[in-house]
């Protein structure tokens, strides 16, 4: 038999360089231009990459359609779509950011915009847009994509939030939903309408809030009168008298067990709590509809209008397509000027269950429940609060949100006092705001 | 002959190259960029060297004490357990016991589940109105429990539920070790009469203690590292209840969008990581 000798320094060498060669890999696309590989080597197409977080079935196959029509009228050119959840967005353009690899043309959350236009990677699609484009938008829609006379995007849809009730509960009850905004229940009637439903039906809580989300809250703290920054936007105005009312309302609905416990904290999943009869009242948004066709089999619901305090308010949320500073800005432009015609955003909106964000959508339709178009105009006109609406598209409300709800969660899992927490709160937006 | 001498000085070489190429593409270059970032700060036009200014923020973030008691209450919780358990489930299936096959399988199974889809489970099975332990509690007329809702309790039922999924397979390892201690030993002992205690502590736990150096590290690791679950189950809360580091860490880089800071906390975790198992190494060699 024969000795082998190992030299490991050569061995060391070969292997590394094919590791390094193997890593590198990852880099090549980036030197001939993000996605458009293709089109750099060929001469020939242009490849543009997309990414998109579909609600479900029906929006994913209306952007499929969407995009072989936009295929079809630009010979040459064909798109590449990378699907993942809205939770994940965040996660997915930043791992691109880091490795260079930015996509043409991505969904992302409206009020997530203003910080990735901080970091300057977003597009300014202004000249490839008409000029009095943004006129056809719903204008605080509009506001999350216009900076100065910079366009980074097209805003599509506007999800808006209302209060989803168990149908069959309520007639049970003896309870009738509010028909018109000016018949929205206050606080107390909403927390009344709550027991009734605990005593008189099986639903072991009679309302609950809408998850993890700290823009829900938002709207609470400013039915009550408080606001998040001071009038001219440039201290935190959170620590108030309302702020704490809102807060420490909150906190008292879990205390009395009126409210299911992990909702706000995110520990438990709200959706099973509610199509189970669990729950009889659930601050939601039309977004939920799809989720609610499919899994509430055993009763009915509807949606009524948002409780107030002192003044009716929620925060609208909507996507928007953003173009990114890469190599094919042109032809990522056209796709977005298709993406923004009144027929796309009318299609993919409403495939989404939201309202347009553009003020004419002819023929919108949900994939379920599109009688309820209407009701949620009204209710986005009826609790629009312009300033509410301006601070949760400031940088500082995109970059403080996750610390924000993790205050929240503290304060109604009794780990902190409502104080303390808007204390950590309003310490958090003032170090952001510097 | 010159051929067949060459092939056999190329031949080792390129039976591992494959994996050192691996290993340096998909561990070493990593960690480098990891150094590389935390030491960087990036935009889409320039990457700016921002030097070591993210190493003392490390010390000023008092969420990051959180996150890093959490990582040590669930290492030091679960590590423990699942060894114990892991044990005992190997002792137990070393022995000649009707379905022993199946039973081995089934405590290996929820290792074999995808971390996301035990998170679920669990979230579910944990649920105060709708889970399944609250439904057993009130069979038994006992008030439910908020186990997940409790800051108190959450990181407990976040032990148990990393515990179950690891300790089916440390028991694999474990059996392996059990296995390989030749019967004569256990019937030498017999004879002179040792019962079945002084068996196991003078010959079976000796005699397994490189695997139980083995399933420490690997435990150890896995326990630094979790993340699956927990983001799934509580993504950290209540509050910061079960905030750990891998979660800190993924909130940072991705929804506060600062990637350099969450690869500090990154190389934080690797160098506590790193001088662990060394100390662990050191130990089982001495």
């Amino acid at each position: 038999m024969s000795h082998i000798r190992v030299g490991r320094r050569e061995f060391l060498k070969r292997t590394g360089a094919a590791g390094l060669a193997l890593a590198s890999m990852d880099a090549l696309p980036r030197l001939v231009g993000s996605s458009g590989t293709t089109a750099a080597l060929a001469g020939e197409r242009t490849t543009l990459s997309l990414i998109y977080a579909p609600r479900g079935d029906p929006d994913r196959t209306a952007l499929q359609e969407m995009l072989r029509e936009f295929e079809r009228r630009n010979p040459g050119t064909n798109v590449e779509v990378e699907l993942t959840t809205v939770g994940r967005l965040p996660e997915v353009i930043q791992t691109r950011l880091v490795s260079r690899n930015l996509p043409d043309v991505a969904y992302l959350v409206g009020n997530r915009v203003p910080a990735y236009n901080k970091l300057g990677i977003l597009a300014d699609v202004s000249s490839s847009l008409p000029p009095d484009i943004g006129d056809e938008f719903v204008a605080y829609r509009w506001a999350e994509v216009q900076f100065g006379s910079r366009i980074v995007g097209v805003p599509i849809g506007h999800g808006v939030r209302a209060l989803a009730y168990n149908v069959d509960y309520f007639q049970k009850a003896g309870i009738e939903a509010p028909r018109s905004p000016d018949q929205a229940w206050t606080w107390d009637q909403f927390v009344d309408v709550a027991q009734r439903l605990m005593r008189s039906t099986d639903a072991k809580f009679g309302l609950m809030f809408e998850d993890n989300s700290f823009d829900h809250w938002a709207g609470i703290h400013y039915q009550a009168g408080g606001t998040l920054l001071n009038r001219d936007m440039t201290a935190p105005a959170i620590n108030s008298p309302e702020g704490l009312e809102a807060l420490e309302w909150a906190i008292d609905l879990h205390r009395r067990k009126i409210a299911p416990p992990g909702v706000v904290e995110g520990t438990q999943n709200p959706y099973p709590l509610f199509t189970s009869g669990a729950v009889g009242m659930w601050m939601i948004g039309a977004w939920a509809i799809s989720a609610l066709e499919s899994q509430m089999t055993r009763h009915r619901y509807n949606f009524t209008y948002m409780p107030r305090k002192k003044r009716a308010a929620v925060v609208t949320t909507g996507g928007v397509w953003t173009v990114f500073r890469t190599r094919q800005l042109e032809q990522a432009s056209k796709l977005l000027v298709f993406l923004a015609s009144e027929e796309s955003i009318t299609k993919l909106a409403g495939a989404r269950a939201q309202n347009s964000a553009r003020k004419r959508a002819r023929g919108l339709r949900w994939p379920a429940k599109s009688e309820l178009v209407e009701f949620f105009g009204r209710q986005a006109d009826a609790a629009f609060q312009p300033q509410l609406q301006k601070e949760t598209i400031l940088p500082f409300y995109g970059a403080t949100r996750d610390a924000l709800t993790a205050e929240l969660g503290l304060a109604i899992s009794g780990q902190k006092s409502a104080k303390q927490a808007l204390q950590d709160m309003e310490r958090l937006i003032a170090s952001e705001l510097k | 002959m010159v051929r067949s001498l060459r092939l056999k000085e190329t031949g080792p070489y390129l039976f591992v190259a494959p994996n050192v190429a691996l290993v340096l593409a998909f561990s070493t270059f990593p960690l480098l960029y990891g150094i590389y970032l935390s030491v960087h700060s990036l935009t889409l036009d320039a990457t700016t060297f921002v030097g070591l200014q993210n190493y003392p923020r490390l010390v000023r973030d008092p969420i990051l004490r959180v996150s890093l008691t959490n990582t040590l209450y669930y290492v030091l919780g679960s590590v423990p357990l699942a060894l114990a358990l892991a044990l005992t489930l190997a002792i137990g299936l070393n022995r000649r016991i009707p379905m022993r096959d199946a039973l081995r399988s089934m405590y290996l199974l929820p290792h074999l589940i995808s971390g996301v889809t035990t998170g679920l489970l669990w979230q579910w099975m944990y649920s105060p109105s709708l889970g399944i332990l609250n439904g057993l509690l009130s069979l038994a007329g006992l008030p439910p429990s908020q186990w997940l809702q409790n800051p108190r309790l959450t990181m407990l039922c976040i032990i148990l539920v990393g515990v179950w999924t690891q300790a089916g397979y440390y028991m694999v390892l474990y059996l392996a070790g059990l296995q390989s201690i030749p019967p004569e030993y256990y019937d030498a002992a017999a004879a002179d009469g040792a019962g079945n205690w002084q068996s196991f502590r003078l010959i079976t736990l000796p005699l397994i203690r490189p695997i139980t150096y083995l399933v420490l590290i690997i435990a150890t690791l896995t326990a630094f590292r979790v993340f699956d679950i927990i983001y799934v189950m509580t993504g950290g809360g209540p509050g910061r209840a079960s905030l750990v580091l891998v979660v800190y860490m993924y909130q940072q880089a991705f929804n506060a969008m600062n990637s350099s800071y969450g690869a500090t906390i990154g190389i934080l975790l690797f160098s506590i990581v790193f001088l662990l198992t060394l100390a662990q190494l050191r130990a089982s060699r001495a």
